[in-house]
């Protein structure tokens, strides 16, 4: 296992989700790309923040038991 | 898109440039690397791509920073933003696009908040869920129209639709093809945009507003049912027509006060408007004669409420005019009031100007006093003053004013500098005292050697006078007036020398002693006694070869 490979893997997965694609490696689980819309929220002292969008990697584990 | 294990063993090859089987190897390997690590409750970290853990039974995967920041690249520079006034409302829009795909695109636009609900439909054409919903919310704003419609028709405007009708046939005829010609073109357009935005007009419509606008409103329902409205444009077609004969209150009133002169065009609809308006038009348009009446109270009676609120104007103008003008220019009728106001108005300018040169006259009057005085004043006091320097410098003789002037002096012969005595050239103040004098001198330490005056200064006028003169013998009595100083030595012996010179030449020569603290005793030779300064520097003046070495004139005693 090179560093290459460790790299390239990184890659790959990285590349795809950002193309909002979801993969499957058999033995290990799912990656699936997940976006957070933009919305607000409020804060304790009322005040009210618009949080940007934001786009984050789901990883559901194949190794659960 | 889902990419199942061998198509990511593909993009992996393909990534990585290494073989199929040495990829699928090292996945293998990668794999029972985090197994491992994870039953031995550790976590697994690949470096640049993130860390894989165990948190009981659940293996959670979380990313590197590095991964975190190149998937959320789209949205680099949007941090959180702060609104004063946030709306509740807006919370719920983002939960929308959660399941949409192209979410991220539309978030992607910038920091702009979608504050138009129909935006997203617009560009959301191929969502059919979405477009039904637009098609309801269509319809139901259709529905709530022509409900609105009917309202409008059957109040205020009922009676001026009537009127309308009889009055302008040929423009009902003319508006008609118009709208069934515009309702053919809108039937053919079908764009969800034109429905939208009329249906946001539609739901803010009020009810004097809602005419014009419905109309261009029906084409949107029959856009939305095409087959089931047909029956229903004709019932709107015949709405319109009768709607359209009475487009609006300003075509409606005006083309009617045109053709008829009737000043009460708007009678009808400003009595269901409201009471007070109508009132109020009224008197600016008619009814002089309740006007006189209000007059006629205006100078008997205080104003009631309802007469200030008529009468505004001329309130306005008992403040400004004197009573008599009411009683005289408000005799005409109301029509002229205006005119009358002006008319009071340039009345009273010409007064108020005819004041004003009055009062300019007065301040200009008051204004050329004072200044006169001050400049007659000022110019008597430059006058004097420079008089008074003039005489004082010597340009004029004043007597009393004008010091004696000393135009040149006695010129000394001396042998020696040192021994010469410097004689001061300065005039002296006439009730200065002799010890005072002595320090303006010069002081000679030095003795004094033989002083030879250039010629006997014998002034034949001197001679007569016993008392005071420059030539004869010194009198007791002279002795309160003035002499003029030849020469200030330190040697007595000097000065006894220069006095009998002196003497033998004629001349009342005297030597007085003053104490100095420089040069301790200086002697002091002078000629004459004379009864006043004028009269020593007269004598100057008269033998200037005499006194041109040097002198000045002192009080004796």
């Amino acid at each position: 296992m090179t560093k290459d490979f460790l790299k390239a893997f990184g890659i790959t997965i990285r590349d795809q989700i950002i193309m909002k694609n979801s993969m499957e490696i058999d033995g290990l689980g799912v990656f699936k790309a997940e976006h957070t819309s933009q919305r607000q929220e409020k804060r304790a002292d009322g005040v009210y923040i618009m949080l940007p969008p934001k786009d984050s990697i789901e990883f559901k584990s194949a190794l659960e038991d | 898109m889902h990419l199942d294990h061998p198509k990511f063993v593909d993009l992996l090859v393909e990534n990585s440039g290494q073989d199929r089987e040495k990829v699928e190897k090292q996945l293998t390997e990668l794999i029972s690397d985090i197994k491992s690590a994870l039953a031995e409750g550790e976590a697994y970290e690949i470096e640049g791509f993130g860390i894989f853990s165990k948190l009981g039974n659940n293996v959670m995967f979380i990313p590197s920073e590095g991964l975190e920041t190149e998937i959320n690249y789209k949205y680099v520079g949007m941090e959180p933003i702060e609104i004063p006034g946030g709306a509740e409302e807006k919370e719920d829009e983002p939960q929308t696009m959660d399941d949409n795909p192209i979410a991220g695109i539309m978030d992607a636009a910038g920091d702009e908040i979608n504050e138009d609900p129909f935006a997203e439909l617009l560009n959301l054409d191929d969502d059919d869920e979405e477009s039904q919903e637009e098609m309801e919310d269509v319809e139901e704003a259709v529905e709530e129209v022509i409900d609105s419609e009917d309202e409008e028709n059957e109040a205020p405007f009922a009676f001026e639709e009537e009127e309308s009708e009889t009055e302008a046939p040929l423009e009902e005829e003319s508006l008609e093809s118009d709208i069934a010609a515009a309702l053919e073109n809108k039937l053919q357009d079908d764009e969800a945009a034109d429905t939208l935005s009329s249906d946001e007009d539609m739901l803010g419509d009020e009810v004097f507003d809602g005419d014009e606008e419905t109309i261009e409103e029906e084409p949107v329902s029959e856009s939305s049912e095409p087959e089931e409205d047909t029956a229903e444009i004709e019932e709107l077609t015949s709405e319109e027509e009768e709607i359209v004969a009475a487009p609006g209150p300003e075509e409606w009133g005006i083309e009617a006060h045109k053709e008829e002169g009737q000043e009460n065009a708007f009678g009808g609809l400003l009595g269901d408007l409201g009471d007070a308006e109508p009132e109020e038009e009224t008197i600016s348009d008619e009814a002089p004669d309740e006007e006189e009446i209000d007059f006629s109270a205006l100078e008997d009676e205080p104003l009631s409420e309802e007469d200030e609120d008529f009468d505004d104007p001329f309130a306005q103008l008992e403040d400004d005019e004197p009573e008599t003008a009411l009683n005289d220019d408000f005799v005409p009728i109301v029509t002229n009031v205006s005119k009358g106001k002006t008319g009071d108005k340039e009345e009273q300018q010409p007064k108020e100007e005819d004041k004003k040169p009055k009062k300019e006259k007065k301040a200009k009057k008051k204004k050329e006093g004072s200044p006169a005085l001050l400049y007659v004043l000022l110019f008597v006091v430059i006058i004097a003053g420079g008089g008074y320097l003039l005489a004082y410098f010597g340009v004029v003789s004043i007597d009393g004013i004008t010091p004696p002037k000393y135009t040149s002096q006695p010129q000394v012969a001396q042998n020696t500098p040192p021994v010469q005595q410097p004689v001061p050239q300065t005039q002296e103040p006439p009730a200065e005292n002799p010890q005072s004098e002595t320090e303006t001198t010069t002081p000679n330490t030095t003795q004094p050697e033989e002083i030879v005056p250039d010629q006997n200064p014998v002034s034949p006028a001197e001679d007569n006078l016993d008392t005071y003169g420059l030539m004869g013998s010194l009198s007791q009595a002279g002795n309160s007036g003035y002499t003029i100083v030849l020469y200030s030595l330190s040697r007595k012996a000097g000065a006894d020398e220069q006095l009998t010179r002196l003497r033998n030449q004629g001349f009342r020569a005297m030597v007085a002693e003053v104490p100095s603290s420089q040069y301790g005793v200086l002697y002091r030779v002078s000629v004459g006694q004379f009864e006043s300064l004028v009269s020593a520097a007269a004598t100057v003046e008269e033998n200037k070869d005499f006194f041109k070495g040097g002198y000045f004139i002192k009080k004796i005693q």
